[in-house]
This record gives C-alpha cells, sequence and structure tokens, in this order.
C-alpha cells in the first residue's frame, strides 16, 4: 500500500477577500508523479506553495509524513521537501557550485563552512544532472535550459523525499523541456515523488501518472491522464474548444485546441 | 582547487594592502624607524603617535571594516548590490541626535561623551521606528528600504529647522558630522569602542551561509530551511546597531559600505562567507587609506574623511559601472 | 578700482543719517560707542551687546531681516556687512527705496579703523570717532617683545578649526607681539592636530563659541604642561570694535609674561 506523503484536508485559501482555494482535499503517495494543471488563476500556484508551506491554509490543515506542516521547523521540512519556485532569482553572480551547494543547508552542521562531505555530494549531484562541465562558471552566465538544471540540482541536494516544482519548463524550449523531464522520470523511477504545476497538457499527460485538474480553486477531475484529459472534461474548465486523440508512441491522451476559423458556424 | 588558491591570494593582498596603508597611518612623514623608536618617548613625534595616529588608525580599522560587513549583510538582506549600511535609514536620525546635542549644548554638561552619545541614540531612534513600521510588513526588505528612506528624510528635515533657528557657528559641528571625521575621538573611548565593533562584527561573520541564501528570496530561502523573518530581524539589528555606531564615532562616511563589498565581489564571487571576511579587511584598508588623504593631502589642512571616500568612491564607482557597458 | 570706491564714499560718507537700522552686531556695538545710540531705530536679534541694546527694536537676523517691520519703520538707511547679511536682502532694501549701505568685513586693524571712522561720519559723530581711534592706537601695546611668542588661536573644536596667519584674529597676534603656528591660504582651515603638536605653542586662545572651552583647555593641557591659556569671546573676532579688539590685543600681550 502507497504510503501517503501529502494530504490536504479541507483546505481554503484566502487573501485579500478572494478566495484562491475553496475546500480542497486530496492525498498524495510515496512515489507518485502528479501533475497539476488547471487554466491561470485556478490556484494551481497557490497550492504548490501551502504544500510547500509557505502560506498557512485560512481553513483546514496541510500534513507531510502524517505530521501537520506546522509542526515541522523549517529546517526539517526543508530536509524533506525541495520547492523550486516559478522565479529563483538572484542578483549576485554565484558560480554553479556555490548555488548548488546551498541546498546542502538544511542537512549541514552549523558552522562557518560546508563541510567536505557536502561538497562532494554536490559534485556527485551534478554528474547525475550532468553538468559537470559547468564547474566554475557563473550562474547569470548560462543559457536558460543549463540554468534549469542548476536550480534542479539545487532542490536535489537537498536529498529530499518530494519535489515540488512550479511551471519548471513553461519558458524553456522543446529539447530542454523534454530533457528536464526525462531527467524528472529518472529520479521519479529512483523512488522521489514529484508533484509539478505546469501549463502544457501534452507534458502532463505523456510524464505524469497522477494529473489534477483546477478550476476556481477547486479540483475537478483527479486521476491518471486518460481520465482526466478528456475533451468534456478540458472544454468545460478551459472554456475553449479541444480535440483529444492519442500519442502515436505511447498512446497517452494528445489535446489539440481548436482554432474558431475550424468551428462550424451554428 | 583553482578557485580556492585564487581566494587566497586575494585574501593575502588584501591583508598586505591593509597592513601597508597601517604603516602609512602610524609612520607618514616619518619613516617607520622613528615609528619604531619613539613610540614609547614623551614628546614630539612619540606624542602624535600615541595621542593621534595610533588611536585614528584605530578607529579607521573598526570603523572602516564594520561598514563594510555591514554593507554585505545588508546589500544580501535587501537583495541589492547598491545597498548601504545607511540605506536603512540611520543617517537622518543621527544627524538629528547632533544636531539635539548642539543646541542643548550637551558638551557642557556631558563633555565629550554628548556628541558620539546623542549620535548614536538619534540612529538608534530611527532604527526603533522603521522597525516596528517593518513588522507590520514581516520585515518585507523592499518596503524596510521605503520606510528608511522616509524615516531618514524627516529627521533630516527636523536637522534643517533646528539648523534654521541655530547661529550659523553652531552649525559646525553637525555639518562636518555629516561630512564624516575621523579627528575627534577621544582616547579614552578607544576601549570601549573596541569590544562595542568587534562583537556584532564577528557575530555577522558567522552567517555567511544565511546570507547566500537570503539574497534568493524571501520564499527561496524559506524552501531551503532558513527563517527569513527571524533573520531578517536579527541581521537587520546587528547591522543598524554597527552602522549606528560608526556614525557615532565618526560621522556619516560613505560609501565605503558600497564600494568595497561590490569590488570584492566581482573578484572573490558571491559566497557571503569569503566576502564577509574579505570586506572586512578591505573595508579597514579603504577608510585608513582614505584617512591618511584627508590628513596630509592639504597638510595642515584636514579634509573630513568622508569627502575623501565620497569623491574616491564615487570616482570607482563611476568607473566600475561604466566598464560594465 | 580706488577713483570708484571714493566717488561711492564720497555721496555717502558726507551725508549724516537720523534714522538707521544694523544689521549686524559689530555695528550696533559701534555705534554706542560713538554714542550715536539715539539715532539707531532698530537692530537684530543677535545684536546683544551692550546690555541696552538689548531695549531696541528688533528687526530680525543678520542673514533674515524682517522686511515689512524694516519698511514701516522708514529708516533713512540700513547698515550691513557684507559677509554678514544676505546680499539678496539688501538688494531688496535698494529696491523698495531705502539706503543700504554694506562695511566689508575688515582685514587689519587698520581696515577695522576704516570702517569705525566711516560709521562716525555717517552717524554724524566724528569728532567721537576719531578720539576713540586715537585713545585705541595708543592703548596697543608699546613694546613689541622679540620673544617670539607662539600663538594657537583656535576658533572651533570638533573639528578643530583655528584662525590662520591669513585670517583677521591674525592681527591680534601681530599686534600683541607673538606669531601664529599656523600658516595657511584659507583665514579659518580645519586642521590636523599633529600640526599643533610638533608646533606646541606657547598660548592657546580658545573661543566662546559654541564648544566646550573647559574640555579643549584640558586636551591641550595634556600635551603642553606649561602653555597659556586666554579666553576671547565670540564678539572680539567676529564683530569687534576699536575698544574690544584693543582689549583683545592687551589681553594677549598679557598672556605672554
Amino acid at each position: 500500500m502507497e504510503k501517503s506523503l501529502f494530504s490536504a484536508n479541507h483546505v481554503v485559501f484566502c487573501y485579500n477577500h478572494h478566495t484562491a482555494i475553496d475546500d480542497i482535499t486530496f492525498t498524495v503517495g510515496q512515489g507518485e508523479f502528479v501533475g497539476v494543471i488547471g487554466p491561470n488563476g485556478a490556484g494551481k500556484s497557490t497550492i504548490i506553495r501551502l504544500l510547500a508551506g509557505f502560506l498557512r491554509p485560512s481553513k483546514g490543515f496541510v500534513a507531510f509524513s502524517g505530521r501537520n506542516l506546522d509542526e515541522y521547523d523549517r529546517r526539517e521540512l526543508a530536509q524533506n521537501i525541495a520547492t523550486l519556485p516559478q522565479a529563483t532569482d538572484t542578483p549576485f553572480s554565484f558560480t554553479v557550485e556555490e548555488f548548488i551547494l546551498m541546498g546542502r543547508y538544511p542537512h549541514a552542521q552549523k558552522g562557518f563552512l560546508y563541510g567536505k562531505k557536502e561538497g562532494e555530494f554536490v559534485v556527485d549531484i551534478m554528474e547525475t544532472m550532468e553538468i559537470s562541465r559547468l564547474h566554475g562558471r557563473r550562474i547569470d552566465n548560462l543559457s536558460e535550459g543549463e540554468r534549469q538544471k542548476v536550480f534542479l540540482s539545487q532542490c536535489l541536494a537537498q536529498d529530499p523525499k518530494a519535489l515540488l516544482l512550479d511551471e519548471p519548463v513553461s519558458h524553456l524550449d522543446i529539447r530542454h523541456q523534454i530533457q528536464t523531464f526525462d531527467v524528472l522520470e529518472k529520479l521519479h523511477n529512483e523512488g522521489l515523488t514529484i508533484i509539478m504545476v505546469l501549463h502544457d497538457l501534452n507534458l502532463a499527460s505523456e510524464f505524469c501518472s497522477r494529473v489534477i485538474l483546477l478550476s476556481k480553486g477547486r479540483i475537478h477531475s483527479d486521476g491518471d491522464p486518460r481520465s482526466v484529459l478528456t475533451f468534456q472534461n478540458i472544454e468545460k474548465v478551459y472554456d475553449t474548444v479541444v480535440i483529444v486523440k492519442e500519442n502515436p508512441l505511447s498512446g497517452k491522451p494528445f489535446v489539440v485546441p481548436v482554432s474558431k476559423k475550424y468551428l462550424k458556424k451554428e | 582547487m583553482n578557485r580556492k588558491r585564487k581566494n587566497a591570494v586575494i585574501l593575502a593582498s588584501l591583508v598586505c594592502l591593509l597592513i601597508i596603508s597601517i604603516l602609512l597611518s602610524l609612520g607618514y612623514g616619518k619613516g617607520l624607524g622613528a615609528v619604531f623608536c619613539s613610540l614609547f618617548t614623551n614628546e614630539g613625534f612619540g606624542l602624535i603617535l600615541r595621542k593621534i595616529r595610533i588611536p585614528r588608525t584605530i578607529i579607521a580599522f573598526l570603523v572602516g571594516g564594520s561598514l563594510g560587513v555591514c554593507g554585505v549583510t545588508l546589500q544580501s538582506i535587501l537583495r541589492n548590490p547598491l545597498a548601504e549600511p545607511y540605506t536603512l535609514g540611520i543617517a537622518g536620525g543621527a544627524s538629528f541626535g547632533i544636531a539635539l546635542s548642539t543646541i542643548m549644548g550637551l558638551q557642557q554638561v556631558l563633555g565629550a561623551f554628548a556628541n558620539p552619545l546623542l549620535g548614536f541614540g538619534g540612529a538608534m531612534l530611527s532604527v526603533a521606528i522603521v522597525f516596528a513600521l517593518s513588522k507590520k510588513r514581516s520585515f518585507d526588505p523592499n518596503s524596510m528600504i521605503l520606510f528608511g528612506i522616509v524615516v531618514s528624510l524627516v529627521f533630516s528635515s527636523f536637522v534643517f529647522f533646528l539648523f534654521s533657528l541655530l547661529d550659523p557657528d553652531k552649525m559646525q559641528t553637525t555639518l562636518m558630522w555629516l561630512m564624516g571625521d575621523l579627528s575627534n575621538l577621544d582616547i579614552a573611548f578607544i576601549p570601549i569602542y573596541i569590544p562595542m565593533f568587534l562583537i556584532p562584527t564577528s557575530i555577522l561573520f558567522f552567517f555567511g551561509k544565511e546570507l547566500d541564501i537570503l539574497s534568493l528570496g524571501r520564499e527561496k530561502a524559506q524552501y531551503l530551511g532558513v527563517n527569513p523573518p527571524r533573520f531578517y530581524k536579527g541581521l537587520f539589528l546587528i547591522a543598524s546597531l554597527l552602522a549606528g555606531l560608526c556614525v557615532s564615532a565618526s560621522g556619516i562616511i560613505g560609501f565605503v559600505g558600497l564600494i568595497v563589498p561590490h569590488i570584492l565581489r566581482s573578484l572573490l564571487g558571491a559566497g557571503h562567507t569569503i566576502l564577509l571576511i574579505a570586506s572586512y579587511i578591505g573595508g579597514a584598508f579603504f577608510l585608513i587609506l582614505s584617512d591618511v588623504f584627508s590628513r596630509y593631502l592639504l597638510y595642515p589642512v584636514e579634509l573630513p574623511v568622508g569627502v575623501v571616500t565620497g569623491i574616491l568612491g564615487g570616482f570607482i564607482l563611476l568607473f566600475l559601472l561604466v566598464r560594465r557597458q | 578700482m580706488w577713483l570708484i570706491l571714493v566717488l561711492f564714499f564720497i555721496p555717502f560718507s558726507a551725508h549724516s543719517y537720523d534714522r538707521i537700522i544694523s544689521l549686524s552686531p559689530q555695528i550696533t556695538e559701534s555705534i554706542y560707542l560713538l554714542g550715536a545710540e539715539e539715532k539707531l531705530i532698530g537692530i537684530t536679534e543677535l545684536c546683544r551687546r551692550p546690555a541696552e541694546a538689548m531695549k531696541k527694536e528688533k528687526v530680525g537676523t543678520p542673514l533674515r531681516p524682517d522686511a515689512e517691520k524694516i519698511v514701516s519703520m522708514r529708516p533713512d538707511i540700513i547698515f550691513g556687512t557684507r559677509e554678514g547679511n544676505s546680499p539678496i536682502a539688501m538688494t531688496r532694501f535698494e529696491r523698495l527705496g531705502i539706503k543700504t549701505y554694506y562695511f566689508d568685513r575688515p582685514r587689519t586693524l587698520l581696515g577695522l579703523l576704516d570702517n569705525f571712522l566711516t560709521l562716525s561720519r555717517m552717524t554724524g559723530k566724528e569728532e567721537r570717532g576719531k578720539r576713540i581711534i586715537g585713545i585705541a592706537r595708543g592703548a596697543l601695546p608699546k613694546e613689541k617683545n622679540n620673544k617670539g611668542y607662539k600663538v594657537l588661536w583656535q576658533v572651533g573644536a570638533e573639528p578643530l578649526i583655528v584662525a590662520s596667519n591669513n585670517s583677521f584674529a591674525n592681527d591680534i597676534i601681530l599686534l600683541a607681539g607673538g606669531y601664529n603656528i599656523i600658516e595657511s591660504e584659507l583665514p579659518y582651515p580645519r586642521i590636523n592636530a599633529e600640526e599643533v603638536i610638533l608646533k606646541a605653542p606657547h598660548v592657546v586662545v580658545l573661543m566662546d563659541m559654541g564648544y566646550n572651552v573647559q574640555l579643549e583647555k584640558d586636551r591641550w593641557k595634556r600635551y603642553f604642561s606649561k602653555a597659556q591659556f586666554v579666553t576671547m569671546d565670540a564678539y572680539s573676532v567676529g564683530s569687534p570694535t576699536p575698544m574690544s579688539f584693543v582689549d583683545a590685543v592687551n589681553r594677549l600681550a598679557e598672556s605672554f609674561r
């Protein structure tokens, strides 16, 4: 039986008199690869932030490994969950190693500098992510794809049980998108639990074992891609006409948005 | 590894520069031999050495180093490589304190303590106000900057208001403080100042790792296990305390806290642990050197050291910015 | 240049005025010295000497004279000094049809006496003015002792500001028979204390100018155990009359003994 890692229980989140999340309940088991999709403003980023502990629910609670998020101190949480928000920026040009090393903070001893052990951990991660050649480079001097790998590496340096990602590939070209997902799939196969917000329905379909479709702060559908990504669900939530075909290679649902010019006049 | 060796070399060079500047500050015009010979004599150069040059060098060292470290800390918290120790608003408060002290003639009552004490008090008052205001925004750095600017402006307006009531002569002291002045310190203060400066500074040295992470922003810092409000609060307090001490000892000396971290960051990389140490050494060196200029460029006329750091620092900054294009 | 100055003088200095406003403490004190105070209808807040002057009508400060009040008092002339008064304010009075006259800040005793003479003519007290000048001259120390006493004239503390050999105060030092240890192009430079220690003055002149005189005295005593101290009030340098000037010279000369 899958051990439940995350659970949201009747979570409501409001800010500025606006209800972003309107009574959501779900669990994510260990080892799942979940894609969270939905139109803009549906509450996707908010969900990630709630699961990561950055936002506190107005009502209800979020639990990790059976304990309420509130009960964890930040360091402990960071040892278990790594979160990559949409914008990770720094005004300073750290080197790639310095940057990834920061991911070791939750595990590192308190002291002046990071230990030798931590440095070696970083070297290993860079090998796994195939960015060893970037050693010594500054992070503001990398291509988009390389930067994304470095950000991911920082997350992995936390040696987490779960990885939360908020639109990690939206700004990448298709080559880097596929590359990133290949890496994520490999990590998933090694046991990492991944919850990811994304825009691209087809990537979600292809790589995620489970898809949650959000609409206006509530869960509209939740299940495997085939049952969630139907044209009925998508048209209802996104308010746009689509055709759903089958991906020729994997057999998974493939969504094609339909332009107005193809619609018959009523 | 290559980078580590490079950094070690740079640090070593900084230390050498610091030592050279100290020797210059002690021995200018007389040579090193004279320094060692006269150290224990009671007149002429020995007197100058013990009563003027040594205390002044010590203070320049403490203030310069503290400004450097403060600059690094604030630049990280505010995620802005152009932040300065005075960005959080203590300049206005400190000058207000000094102006008050001058008007109320507190020197008659408190003697040499009057100005440093009131300057520090004024600085801490403005820190307290900014702190209270920032609390409501959970110490969001951008709000802190805004509050700092406004509070400083308000205090400065008060100062000008006080100026308009005063005899022009009495304004001299306050004006000089606004320009930074290392000449005023009573030697008696040195033993008090040394621990007061060194303790907060050493505390800051330990937070290099956290400063790295805080520069990523509140959200990401939290995800990495650092508690941003607690650190913003604590670091902000310590940095303000240090900056307030600097102002009370020597008035407002600009650019040191800005230039030194800036230059060193491009040489050493952004890792804050090394940057903190290097900025202390670099800041001390820069200020001691500027002080030597201020003392001897137009001897016997002395320039306010804040003017020297302003001009030197300003040119260096301009040069760097232009080169970046 | 001199010709123009002379021409400037004639229309003014020939005339004596009856309703006078003084915008400078120095001029106010001098007017009292000349015995012309009944002609003085207005003075500034900062004109505090002599004590009786405090009873006169106040018209603001040297830098901010109360224009409305002054105009309503209908003076014959307004006296000011070039350094002490705002030229903008003075020009404004001119435009309103009120005569104004500038005295230049004197650089030497001669200049001071010259101003005093002019003032005496313009208040109709030329005789008395000349007499006072004579007395002042006579009161100067006769014997110039050539011992070359070194003097430090401290104008400000924190930061250390002194009167150099190019200042007005220097004249006092010279006439008293000493010499200024600080040489500079600037009249009131901010200097490095090292120079003072190096030159080891015999006499330190401290001024009652807003800094703590006792503190400075204690400080200098630590370096120069044998130094003498003389305290002058700010007026003797800032707004001297011939008498107060000569008084200062004599006090300084006293300290040399």
